[in-house]
């Protein structure tokens, strides 16, 4: 999947940040039209729980203006830095919290899919694909979230996630795999 | 640069990349590629995760928007506070105020307090001795001591 074009380049929301900084409030307002999907995609990818993810997004644009300060553009870029603080807060909520499904839900759950095959398969994965991630770490669906979704690179992640390429490729690799195990009986694959 | 993948380096980049070449390191890529036209088990490996890429992208994006309300990001400035805050203080002021006075004009009722008849009590007040001369009633002249110390009839004896 192609990843969504940003409404902003980089120079662009680093422009937005500096007004920031000055309290431009339409500036301000420019900034969270750009960063809210990217970030509620990633939140509610990493936390599976859409009302936590909301919260977690609001308090990570609202510090965009109360620690606007902090940014320096020529550490990294704003998304880098949004990011950075969606995930933190991300983590901080998930910290205490383990996953609740046991592991033959995954292959036990119902197909509420309708008449049309093809449709009927397809809802079927599709559920099957959201409890498979309740088994991984909010680390993993955030990086699979971020290299599917975004189309963010290794190394992107690696600064969201505060850890190195290689070990995102790790857990990437071992997200994939675990995926692939808990959907094997539904998926067609070959080899 | 190209370097030389093995067949298990093949299956481990296809694993944590996925399907898609363009995501693949650059220096990698040309190897890898060959590798998965040339050798089943890679070939089937990138099948595989061809599949998994759809699944997956599907799912990263699958979020409905929501549309946050700027403004109402923006906590109260600092400035807009500081007016509470000096109401508050004056609000301290003026109760710390209040009972400085109250200590100064002393506790009402307290100079209403009658003793009870034929007992003579040692007093400290100085406003009362300034005022009354001492508790015996004598219209001495007042001096040092007995502005800071009014004796008894008993003590008067001893003295």
């Amino acid at each position: 999947m192609q990843p969504i074009p940003s409404l902003q380049t980089p120079d662009q929301l680093a422009g937005l940040m500096l007004r920031v900084q000055d309290g431009d409030r339409v500036a301000f307002a420019a900034l969270v039209r750009a960063l809210e999907g990217p970030g509620l995609r990633l939140a509610d990818r990493a936390l599976a729980d859409r009302a936590a993810a909301e919260d977690v997004v609001q308090v990570a644009l609202s510090r965009l203006w109360t620690m606007a300060e902090r940014f320096d553009a020529s550490r990294g870029s704003v998304s880098a830095w949004f990011r950075r603080i969606v995930m933190n807060l991300c983590l901080d909520r998930k910290r205490a919290a383990r996953p609740m499904q046991p592991l033959e839900t995954v292959a036990d759950i119902a197909s509420a899919a309708p008449s049309p095959e093809a449709q009927a398969i397809n809802n079927d994965l599709k559920t099957r694909l959201e409890a498979a991630m309740q088994m991984l770490v909010p680390r993993q669906r955030a990086a699979l979230a971020m290299f599917h979704g975004e189309g963010l690179s290794m190394a992107e992640i690696a600064e969201a996630l505060e850890t190195t390429p290689k070990a995102i490729e790790g857990l990437l690799g071992r997200a994939r795999i675990e995926l692939k195990g808990l959907l094997a009986p539904h998926m067609d694959f070959e080899g | 640069m190209t370097i030389k993948v093995t067949q298990e380096q093949a299956l481990a980049l296809i694993t944590a990349y996925g399907a898609e070449a363009a995501r693949w390191p650059d220096e990698q890529r040309a190897a890898l590629l060959a590798l998965v036209a040339a050798d089943p088990l890679v070939a089937a490996a990138h099948a595989e995760a061809a599949q998994l890429d759809r699944l997956l992208g599907g799912w990263a994006m699958d979020v409905p928007p929501r549309s946050f309300d700027a403004e109402a990001l923006i906590p109260v400035p600092a400035k807009a506070r500081a007016p509470f805050k000096v109401v508050r203080w004056l609000g301290a002021g003026a109760a710390a105020a209040s009972v400085a006075v109250a200590l100064l004009l002393g506790v009402p009722g307290a100079q209403t307090m009658v003793p009870a008849e034929g007992v003579q009590i040692a007093q400290n007040d100085i406003s009362s001795q300034v005022l009354l001369g001492s508790a015996s009633g004598q219209s001495e002249p007042l001096d040092g001591f007995s502005l800071v110390f009014t004796p008894t009839a008993d003590e008067e004896d001893l003295i």
